[in-house]
């Protein structure tokens, strides 16, 4: 026995070295589940950044030119920018950043950016403030948590604000924590509101008043006293502290001889900022939000345990009035999400080791099934290795690798058997059987992880997003090839009897049908004889699957269909805080009136907490502007509720837009459809952009469209009669200055409340600024020192005298003009861009496609000089197919490399070359077939589908090699390598299948086309395996011997074919010794039906 | 055997069609069944795509209107009707401050008052100068006394006895001159006696002629002018001391008191600012354009911070303040409520003027606006369908509109719409041209009905 030993057979000979692997595996794999931060999406990598230059009372086009272009131009000089959009609002310049796909070092990317932004600014003109740049995470919070006023009062925002900053604090101390926002919190102010008749008669101006108040806040050091002894810091007690010592603070009139405190002249007092820039409603009450993120390397489920806990002692401690609410827990779809993929992932366990058990009998089902739970600790060590935290994207990766992993192990159980029961020793027959099946196992295995490897070393979101699926399958099918080849092959080894006399009921060696065999046999034996018909026949029927493509819409990801969805509202652009609250709060009462809605919160004036990887946070201070996350009972797999909400919405609302949007998966983009065109002349992209909407709203699906230049700000223009003005003592500079200190104010010094700065604003009581119509009304205050004195000194006396006000309108006009809102460019072109949203669980391809062909079929032309781009998902998913296809030349000559060199022939390479093409076709067919649409995970279905056809088709291939009759072209012995093939081919096939069960089943929409090419596609690759490429080999191999005459040595064949079926099938050795001789002639073959009656 | 014959007939037609036809021709026929199958699948889905439901809309019905009224405030301060900042004629020291600030005076009331000494001594001094200027013109006014006539005329006879005698004795001299029984010098010396005693016969019967005629009337009336001078004196004295008393000169409020007793005051400053509280009057900048709307005598409405006042239009003044650009339009407060004085001089008031403006348009909510071409406003009209393309629904047409007027959230624009038009109210935004929409309600035309 010792001689046997060798390497190949070690793990049989040395037990204990088996255990010990096996209990290795078994304790890496465990260790690595505890160890693996849990999330429940990939996180990506932070490729977005926004630059943000505020510039005071300056319009669009002003910010255009001289703020957006100048830093738009530095910024164009770093390659690694993908794109550059920007939005020139009045007083506001957006410069969104995105990176290439193929940046990883995306911080030293930022450092650069910010230091040409630091270039661009010395150029800005004056008035225009410093830039902000800011990275903007990706991903979703793990925890939204809302401090809640219960009271049906109006809410003092001192009070929650500083409830929710101690949850704020609970959140930050937690470790694993990344960051929190807040939302919904409004600015705290202490707000000096000056009377102006009063100020008026002092003589002074508000910007006079808020420079003393900042003046007597002296919150700087005062020097040293230096003792012989003691050295003590001197202070000047005078900061502002409290409000009392603001409304205290001294003025001097202008003449110099009184003295007055500020509460003379102005009323003092702590407020929130209004207009409020942002507000929360919780469950309809008003609230301010915390939103935390978690660190991708943390578990998210431990980290949720520990922040509730602490978070519910502190509700305990709240006072009645206020309470905690969560918005949102991530931590329960995680969990949800991972209970689910478990239980796939043992359904899928049980379902292939129930076909091992029927297609090998219970033993050798037992040990291929024992392969299942070691490969995927090995797995989980790997990406405990890689660190890839443990996420939807890796679990399915481990399930579509479940159908996969197996095929070594039921090839490596059945050779082994197989060499057993032909009388080897069990360490020869292991031996053997890695001497002979080692390279083609590790050939195959190759060109699976070959298939998959595009789809791991995609650059982009997109990648990000999906790269854990490769890495999973192709960790493990290379650690179910370690281990077939050691653990498997040995246990087999150990436990399989020497002899087959072992019981021949199915459930010891699998079901077998002798006629279903026979006639099996008999198709192959049919295909052989006229090769060439066959190839041209099997190859034309996936090929035709190629139709089936053309016949599919384009889908990138598939909805989500978990039960949240979020609604986007806007009214029109002049609309106020007030108004978007009232019709926000009767959009909640409506939609809780549908039974299936349970709660409605609303983030008004801002994007809500992204809840959800891709529901991106791009809106900020329009108070036109709200979102809510609205959670159903029960999954919202049918997307009616949404459309009908949309209608009901629409109807009752009719001043707002209001877009119900399903949770989508994938990059995030900002409408399903989006179409950009650019252009020099606004006016002309405005026109073709109404001309386009108008075309695309009246299209089925088309809920809502929106054109960026079609954005309006009201402005009101305020045409000054400068002579006039100038007679009144006044400039233009001066008026834009008491306007903005009636309306906005000036912020001069802060007070500090315990760890809180409140800024101190200084503004212009006015009884009524909301109606516009007051601005004409608004009366300027003369600097009181411009004053002539009148002639009658009594009126000189009055302190009262009318004269110390001028009515804005005596000075100016005031009309209402629409002001371009926004001038939005995109790498640097001007661009109009409509965005089309449609009804939820429709595709976008269904909407665009038509919209595209009608445009071409009215002879929709652009006038030279603009150009239409298509965005949205669409050309994301181009986008995404052509960073996955840029890595496929390179695998494919790897693989290519890889077969010929294995098979040392470019015409066998060639044949698995066509069986992977083909296999693409029959993914083609098969999603046309169960009528899903074509998208990201039907291409990642159908790459997988090459890797395993490819498999069945080597296996088939290097059986026909390994026969020398067969390989010499003789049909017959063909037939029977491939019958001897056929048992592996359709135990791994229906495998396969039965592990992408639970995914056809449960997988919904984003998995079932992936599944669906998958299992559908390798059934149809076994029969290419088993029929298509056996033909071709005689085809493309025996070329002369096809050409001669397929059957012209009958003879030759039958007797050498007897000898190949007695070795290569057991079973069908029993059927007939006989039946061998008939069926190599047709007349024989037409006496065996009769044969096998007799038999019987 | 029968039975084997027929499983073999059975096989071999089985096997004669699977020959036949072989696996690709199942697996053909297979593909193509699928394929039937889903086609048809597929244009069940197609006939089922449902065309969405036009978007809901509410509308305004687009009425004409000639003009449009605009309504404006103005600032304008309440003052009194009469303010005054009283102050003594004079300069002096104050003796008493009869009043304090917030009372209330009726008119002649005293309220303070400046010491008088040195106005009574001057008033004494002058009092005793024109008592003597009395005595002498009284004694002017009485002329000479009896005694001195008497003593005159006796004077004038022995004067008359003289002469006679002087003529005698020249008589005689001259006889004895003529004898020359006396020189010529003694002769002249008697000649020279008598004339002397005739000059001063003359000059006695002459003061007797003055005595009996009496006193000059000249001496009298200048003797006369100087008493009336004192008396004058003295009446001045008189209205000083007046003057140190200083009264209301109307009934109102003391709102200022700006000296106190001892202290001295010159003639301008102020002691005392009165303010007449029964009739407050308004001051308001108007632009020129909008006070030419104004009239005397109509009525006006003047809004405080908390309260409505009525008023009525006293003036409005005919130039513009040069410091403000406005004429100052004067409101009388008539309103009952100064009588409770719930307003009061000084408080800040919106004068409400309401300016009718020509000009052919309509209301719409500001909603409806949406930015057009070139800075021109745009709204969509509700239109019926023209082809069968819309799907039988109203189409929303887009109109050029140019706005005229603002006021709150309506705007009066004129344009491209004819009347009875229905125009989108609310939520423009969200439309675009061409689109189909339902009207689903219909909402006021003009801000009067809102």
């Amino acid at each position: 026995m010792n001689s046997q030993r060798s390497w190949a057979n070690l793990f049989y000979y040395d037990r204990r070295l088996t255990v010990l692997t096996v209990g290795l595996v078994v304790v890496m794999g465990l260790s690595a589940l505890k160890a693996l931060p849990r999330l429940e999406d990939p996180a990506l990598t932070d490729r977005f950044a926004s630059i943000t230059t505020l510039a005071p009372g300056k319009d669009a086009s002003f910010i255009e030119s001289l703020v957006t272009e100048k830093i738009e131009e530095e910024l164009r000089e770093i390659e690694e920018i993908k794109l550059l959009e920007s939005s020139s609002r009045s007083s506001i310049s957006i410069i969104i950043i995105e990176l290439a796909d193929d940046v990883t070092n995306v911080d030293e990317v930022w450092s650069r950016v910010r230091d040409k932004m630091n270039d661009a600014k010395v150029g800005f003109p004056q008035g225009v403030l410093d830039p902000d740049f800011n990275v903007e995470e990706a991903g979703a919070y793990a925890l939204v948590v809302g401090m809640v006023w219960e009271q049906d009062d109006t809410p003092s925002y001192a009070i929650l604000r500083r409830h929710a900053e101690a949850v704020e604090a609970i959140l930050r101390g937690s470790g694993g924590t990344e960051l929190v926002d807040m939302f919904g919190e409004p600015d705290e102010e202490i707000l000096v509101e000056i009377d102006p008749d009063r100020l008026a008669a002092l003589g002074m101006s508000v910007d006079q008043i808020a420079l003393r108040l900042a003046e007597s806040d002296a919150k700087i050091a005062a020097g040293q006293f230096r003792g012989d002894k003691d050295n003590l810091l001197l202070e000047i007690d005078s900061e502002l502290d409290s409000l009392g010592r603001i409304a205290n603070m001294p003025i001097q009139t202008a003449d110099g001889d009184r003295v007055l405190p500020l509460s003379a002249v102005a009323s003092v007092r702590k407020t929130i900022r209004t207009p409020a820039s942002s507000l929360a409603l919780v469950g309809g009450q008003p609230a301010v939000v915390a939103a935390a993120r978690v660190r991708p390397d943390y578990r998210v489920d431990l980290w949720s345990r520990e922040v509730k806990a602490r978070l519910g002692a502190y509700a305990a401690t709240l006072p009645p009035g206020l309470k905690l609410a969560y918005v949102f827990e991530q931590n329960q779809f995680v969990s949800a999400r991972m209970a689910d993929l478990a239980r796939n992932l043992i359904f899928a366990a049980a379902a292939v080791i129930a076909v091992m058990f029927v297609m090998m009998g219970w033993r050798s089902a037992l040990i291929v099934g024992l392969a299942l739970p070691l490969t995927a600790c090995l797995v989980l060590f790997g990406l405990h290795v890689l660190e890839i935290p443990i996420h939807q994207m890796s679990i399915t990766g481990l399930i579509i690798a479940l159908g996969l992993l197996i095929d070594n192990a039921i090839i490596v159980v059945d050779d082994v058997r197989e060499r057993m029961h032909e009388g080897l020793t069990p360490g020869s027959a292991v031996t053997r059987m890695v001497k002979h099946l080692a390279m083609p196992l590790f050939g195959s295995t190759l060109t699976t992880a070959l298939a998959f490897a595009p789809i791991a070393l995609m650059p982009g979101p997109a990648g990000e997003f999906v790269y854990a699926i490769a890495i999973s399958v192709i960790l493990a099918v290379f650690g179910s090839l370690a281990l077939s080849l050691t653990v498997v092959a040995a246990i087999t080894a150990m436990t399989s009897s020497q002899s087959p006399t072992g019981g021949q009921s199915w459930w010891q060696h699998g079901i077998s049908n002798r006629r279903l065999g026979r006639w099996y046999a008999m198709t192959l034996e049919q295909m052989f004889r006229r090769p060439i018909r066959s190839t041209l026949a099997t190859a034309a029927l996936p090929a035709l699957g190629f139709l089936g493509y053309t016949q599919l819409t384009e889908q990138f990801f598939p909805p989500e269909d978990r039960n949240q969805f979020h609604i986007e509202l806007e009214l029109p652009p002049h609309a106020s805080l007030e108004e978007t609250v009232r019709i926000v709060r009767a959009a909640r009462e409506r939609l809780l009136s549908n039974p299936r809605i349970e709660s409605v919160d609303w983030f008004l004036g801002e994007s809500a907490p992204s809840f959800y990887y891709n529901v991106i946070m791009r809106r900020d201070g329009s108070s036109q502007y709200a979102q809510a996350i609205i959670n159903t009972n029960g999954d919202l797999e049918d997307k009616t509720l949404l459309n009908e909400l949309q209608a009901e919405l629409d109807a009752a609302f009719p001043q707002s837009r209001v877009l119900v949007r399903q949770l989508e998966q994938g990059p995030p983009f900002k409408a399903p459809v989006e179409l950009r065109i650019y252009g020099p002349d606004l006016d002309r992209l405005h026109g073709l952009g109404e001309e386009i909407r108008g075309r695309l709203a009246n299209m089925p699906h088309v809920t809502h469209t929106l054109a960026d230049l079609a954005e309006t700000a009201p402005t009101l223009a305020l045409t000054v009669d400068e002579e006039q003005a100038r007679l009144a003592g006044l400039s233009h500079q001066s008026i834009a200055r008491q306007l903005n200190a009636a309306t906005e104010g000036t912020v001069g010094g802060s007070v500090i409340e315990a760890t809180e700065e409140l800024p101190v604003r200084t503004r212009i009581s006015a009884e009524k600024r909301g109606d516009w119509s007051d601005i004409a009304s608004l009366d300027l205050v003369r600097p009181g020192q411009d004053l002539p004195m009148d002639a009658d000194p009594a009126a000189a006396n009055d302190p009262y005298r009318p004269s110390a006000h001028v009515p804005l309108g005596a000075l100016a006009d005031v009309s209402l003009k629409p002001e371009r809102a926004n001038v939005p460019h995109r790498n640097g072109r001007r661009v109009n861009e409509v965005k089309v949203y449609i009804d939820a669980g429709v595709l976008p391809a269904n909407v665009l496609v038509p919209f595209l062909e009608d445009m071409e079929a009215d002879g929709f032309e652009l006038p030279p000089g603009y150009e239409m781009e298509i965005g949205g998902e669409s050309a994301e998913l181009d986008h995404a197919i052509a960073n996955l296809m840029s890595n496929v030349a390179p695998l494919l000559v790897i693989m290519i490399a890889a077969l010929v060199l294995s098979f040392h022939s470019f015409r066998m390479a060639a044949i698995i070359g066509v069986v992977g093409v083909l296999a693409i076709g029959v993914g083609g067919a098969m999603l046309f077939f169960f009528g899903h649409p074509f998208g990201f995970m039907a291409i990642v279905g159908a790459i997988g589908l090459v890797g395993v056809s490819i498999n069945d088709t080597i296996v088939v291939l290097a059986a026909i090699r390994e026969d020398a009759r067969a390989r010499g072209g003789d049909p017959l012995a063909v037939r029977d390598v491939v019958m001897k093939s056929s048992r592996h081919v359709i135990s791994t096939t229906l495998t396969t299948m039965a592990g992408f069960t639970p995914l056809l089943l449960f997988g919904g929409p984003f998995w079932e086309p992936l599944a669906v090419v998958i299992a559908g596609g390798v059934g149809a690759a076994t029969l290419l395996a088993l029929y298509f490429a056996p033909s071709a080999y005689l085809v493309v191999m025996c070329w002369r011997k096809c050409k001669d005459e397929p059957e012209a040595h009958p003879a030759e064949d039958e007797s050498r074919s007897r000898l190949d079926l007695d070795d290569s099938d057991r079973r069908q050795r029993l059927d007939e010794p006989r039946e061998r001789d008939e069926a190599a002639s047709e007349p024989a073959e037409i006496e065996r039906p009769h044969d096998l009656a007799t038999v019987r | 055997m029968t039975s084997h014959i027929r499983h073999l007939a059975t096989s071999r037609r089985v096997r004669r069609w699977a020959s036949l036809i072989g696996f690709p021709g199942l697996a053909l026929a297979a593909v193509a069944f699928a394929v039937a199958v889903r086609l048809s699948a597929a244009q069940e889905d197609a006939a089922k795509q449902k065309v969405e439901p036009p978007l809901p809309v509410e509308v305004a019905t687009v009425s004409y209107l000639d003009s449009y009224e605009v309504r404006r405030a103005y600032t304008g301060a309440v003052r009194a009707a009469r303010v005054t900042e009283l102050n003594f004629e004079r300069p002096g020291r104050v003796l008493a401050v009869l009043v304090d600030q917030g009372d209330e005076v009726e008119v002649g009331d005293e309220l303070a008052r400046l010491d008088q000494r040195h106005l009574l001594a001057a008033q004494r001094q002058v009092t005793a100068q024109k008592t003597a200027a009395e005595a002498i013109l009284k004694e002017l006014e009485q002329g000479p006394r009896e005694e001195l006539i008497v003593a005159q005329e006796a004077d004038v006879a022995r004067l008359s006895a003289e002469v006679a005698l002087a003529e005698l004795n020249l008589k005689r001299r001259q006889e004895l001159q003529d004898r020359s029984a006396i020189t010529q010098e003694e002769f002249d010396s008697v000649r020279y006696s008598l004339e002397a005693r005739e000059a001063a016969l003359a000059a006695a019967r002459a003061r007797l002629a003055e005595l009996i005629n009496g006193t000059r009337p000249e001496k009298i009336e200048a003797q006369q002018a100087v008493v009336q001078q004192l008396e004058a004196q003295l009446a001045e004295i008189g209205h000083n001391l007046e003057d140190t008393v200083l009264t209301a000169p109307f009934a109102g409020v003391v709102t200022a008191r700006y000296v106190d007793e001892g202290g001295l005051v010159g003639v301008s400053a102020p002691v005392f600012r009165l303010l007449e509280s029964d009739q407050l009057e308004a001051w308001v900048g108007v632009p020129v354009a909008a006070a030419s709307l104004l009239g005397k005598g109509d009525v006006a409405t003047l809004v405080t911070r908390d309260r409505e006042l009525k008023g009525e239009i006293a003036a409005v003044l005919p130039e513009v303040e040069a410091a403000t650009r406005t004429r100052r339009v004067v409101v009388r407060i008539t309103d009952r409520d100064i009588e409770a004085r719930r307003v009061v001089a000084g408080q800040t008031v919106r004068l409400t003027v309401h300016e009718r403006e020509a000009g052919r348009g309509f209301w719409l909510p500001t909603g409806a606006l949406v930015q057009g071409q070139r800075g021109l406003w745009n709204v969509y009209v509700v239109a019926e369908p023209e082809d069968s393309r819309a799907g039988g629904a109203a189409v929303a047409q887009r109109r050029d509109v140019e706005t005229l007027h603002t006021s709150g959230e309506w705007v009066y624009v004129r344009g491209t719409v004819s009347e009875g038009d229905r125009v989108v109210a609310t939520g423009a935004h969200r439309l675009t041209a061409g689109q189909r929409v339902e009207v689903i309600g219909v909402t006021a035309a003009s801000p009067e009905e809102s």
